[in-house]
């Protein structure tokens, strides 16, 4: 149980210094690569029939490895299928690796949005296999091996937390919690990176329950000092105020960047935005 | 940016007055470190997000009404638990070891002991096999996460074979798994020991292995090769097992594991895995137990069958046939159809007792709990651990005064000079640390660590 409460967080040292910024990279474009990696994960991860928790599992993979490497040295479209591999290579229905990058290749180079045939479209000839079996290496290594291992998702707890807040039998607020944790790992200030399970259920449900106009215990006296819920999850009061903050600008975030892959008509910017030469 | 800063200067607000108060405590220094991360993660997005409302109106909840007096509320004494997440970090380099002797090449590695350079201890390594992109390969092996992932639970136990970390050299196929290093392990000792164990010893040893057993099944993975020789043990009489190469978790989804037939060394081998049950589980971890317990007694293993035929024969010949009675639904089983049976005469316990005079009725009803046909009737780890055999004179001697050996693993000249012992020394340690690993390898380095223990 304990095991649930905890995650690998980043240290303030590896959150001020970026690989990819280093190499060039400006903040934004980093933050727009993140994104597109994390998109394309849920895309391929769904093309894949992927369970639901595997895909988040992936996406937080890929923040973590992109906190200690560089965007421009490890291009997405190997590092997008070496994590899938991985983590499928954990569950018990291990997909083909050339399957899973035949998904992201077709992802990548795909129009945007998907033409009526898809079959019309043709994308450039795929990297070759050992291309993914060496970025699954390279993860691994440089996540000293135990990715997937300790990536704890908050969505078992949250739905304890619910429980015992009386709001699992509400349908709308425990459906919008899981939402909120499916939509975090879109928060630039990757919150998975920075906060642990237990935050993030919390501020899950604090906005669900409000937007789903569910009450929520109001805070109490305890020893002379308020209490307020949750606290009772080991949360400050000034934390969930930050992850609300964070939980809510996802939303924008997405606009923006989706933005971008309308105006291109689809993901060929990404190749181009690792390419480019910024030194 | 306004309302960013306000983001921003809260928490480091907060956490400086919580600094004053409770300075001495360390846990709310890490906070504050996580705050300023978190802040400065912001601080990044915010020079590119729509900045949101600020949370002030955000935290607006029922319990807030004290908003306003933020700043002069004295801070509550709450003590919020917060647990220390691993660091992410790349792997270390093999550089970090020292090589010394190469002790056994398995099916699923090449194990060696080296020192590591920081602290002298001696730890044991083991290389991965695979090939990046080779015929047949998907990448990283999956045993070997298996292994990994079953060895990082391991260091939990005292009788389980930990993980100290993993280590990499410079080409993306040197990854190696650092594991403590003990001198040796029970099949060699068996073989080379004058005297068999004591009854005492015996117990010490089996409730070790059976402690270890308990915990691996209560964390639902399943060993599937226990035997002897992957018994390790330490000069101060701690007993671990080790290669998990063949472990993995039971599957929660009801899919079927691995061909029965392809898990667990043929002598060791439980009954229902040799007639092809395909729903096997934890008792056929037991039936090893079991068979490793009569080897501690015979010095030799019990049931040393050719084929997977003569192996079910020998089983007969020892515990009895099987039949409706003592083991209902065998014949369902995808080999039982072939088998041709008598009925049994006499039960296991029966069987057994000839063959071990030495034991006592209570270690009778041990040995023939473990070595029971039906796995579903099979006696469990934690079955063992309380059965009062091991509460009854002789009582299971302490572990520190169990006897000490000379080390095959740790002696290279010991083994060299054995008349029966393969010729592989030499040769072996070269070939497993050439290359650009470890640079060259020392010559004194070979049988260094020999000391000759024995008389003590």
């Amino acid at each position: 149980m304990v095991n649930a409460l905890i995650n690998a967080l980043a240290t303030p040292e590896q959150l001020a210094t970026s690989p990819s910024q280093q190499d060039g990279l400006t903040p934004a474009e980093e933050a727009s690569l993140k994104f597109a990696g994390v998109r394309l994960l849920q895309l391929a991860g769904e093309l894949l029939e992927m369970p639901r928790q595997h895909i988040l599992t992936t996406q937080i993979l890929l923040h973590r490895f992109y906190l200690l490497s560089s965007h421009i040295a490890h291009p997405l479209s190997t590092t997008l299928p070496a994590i899938l591999l991985l983590v499928s290579k954990f569950t018990s229905k291990p997909l083909s690796a050339s399957l899973i990058l035949a998904t992201t290749h077709t992802l990548l180079h795909a129009p945007y949005p998907l033409p009526p045939q898809p079959s019309s479209f043709t994308p450039p000839p795929t990297p070759p296999i050992t291309s993914v079996y060496n970025a699954e290496s390279t993860i691994l290594r440089t996540l000293n091996f135990t990715p997937t291992l300790d990536i704890q998702t908050p969505h078992v707890l949250a739905l304890q937390y619910l429980q015992m807040l009386g709001l699992l039998e509400n349908p709308v607020v425990a459906k919008k919690t899981l939402a909120y944790l499916y939509d975090a790992v879109y928060s630039p200030s990757l919150v998975y990176l920075t906060h642990p399970p237990n935050m993030l259920a919390t501020a899950a449900i604090y906005l669900a329950a409000r937007e789903g106009g569910a009450s929520l215990p109001s805070g109490m006296k305890v020893a002379g000092e308020e209490w307020g819920w949750w606290d009772v999850f080991d949360v400050e009061r000034e934390e969930l105020g930050f992850l609300v903050v964070c939980l809510k600008g996802v939303e924008s975030v997405v606009e923006r960047e989706m933005a971008r892959v309308k105006e291109y008509k689809g993901w060929g910017w990404v190749e181009e935005m690792e390419r480019a030469d910024h030194r | 940016m306004g309302r960013w800063d306000n983001v921003e200067e809260d928490p480091e607000e907060v956490a400086r007055i919580k600094a004053e108060k409770e300075a001495k405590k360390r846990a709310k220094a890490e906070k504050k470190a996580r705050e300023a991360a978190a802040a400065l993660a912001a601080q990044q997005a915010a020079s590119q997000a729509t900045p949101p409302p600020s949370k002030r109106r955000r935290l607006d909840t029922p319990s807030a009404q004290d908003d306003d007096e933020e700043e002069s509320r004295p801070k509550p004494k709450i003590r919020h638990l917060r647990f220390e997440g691993p660091v992410m970090t790349p792997s270390r380099s093999v550089d970090e070891y020292e090589p010394l002797n190469q002790i056994e090449e398995g099916s699923y590695g090449i194990v060696s002991r080296a020192k590591e350079i920081a602290t002298g201890e001696i730890y044991a390594l083991k290389k991965i096999k695979f090939t990046i992109g080779g015929q047949g390969e998907a990448g990283f092996p999956l045993t070997s996460l298996r292994e990994i992932q079953v060895l990082m639970r391991g260091s939990e136990h005292r009788n389980l074979v930990g993980l100290k970390e993993m280590v990499v050299g410079e080409s993306l196929d040197s990854v190696y798994i650092v594991m403590p290093f003990l001198p040796h392990d029970l099949k060699a000792l068996l073989d080379t020991m004058p005297e068999p164990f004591l009854p005492s010893e015996i117990k010490t040893l089996v409730l070790q292995l059976a402690s270890g057993v308990a915990y691996l099944h209560k964390h639902s993975i399943l060993h599937r090769d226990l035997k002897t020789s992957n018994l390790l043990l330490s000069n101060t009489g701690q007993l671990q097992i080790a290669d998990f190469g063949l472990a993995r978790y039971t599957p929660t989804d009801g899919s079927e594991m691995t061909a029965p037939h392809m898990i667990v060394t043929l002598w060791y081998r439980s009954p229902e895995l040799l007639l092809g049950d395909k729903n096997y589980g934890k008792p056929l971890d037991m039936w090893s137990v079991g068979c490793i317990f009569g080897e501690l007694f015979w010095k030799d293993a019990i049931l040393q069958g050719k084929t997977a035929v003569d192996q079910m024969m020998k089983i007969i010949d020892l515990c009895g046939p099987p039949s409706e009675e003592n083991w209902p639904g065998f014949k369902r089983l995808a080999n039982a159809r072939a088998l041709k049976l008598q009925k049994p005469i006499t039960s296991t316990k029966q069987m057994l007792r000839p063959k071990f005079p030495l034991l006592t009725n209570a270690g009778m009803e041990v040995l023939a709990g473990l070595l029971t046909l039906d796995p579903s009737q099979r006696m469990t780890a934690e079955e063992v651990l309380v059965h009062p055999y091991f509460k009854e004179d002789p009582r299971p001697k302490a572990e520190e005064l169990l006897p000490t050996f000379p080390s095959k693993a740790n002696q290279e000249r010991r083994r060299r000079h054995s008349p029966g012992a393969p010729v592989r020394g030499e040769e072996g340690d070269k070939e497993v640390w050439k290359g650009d690993l470890f640079g060259a390898v020392e010559e004194e380095e070979v049988g260094a660590g020999f000391q000759l223990k024995m008389g003590r």
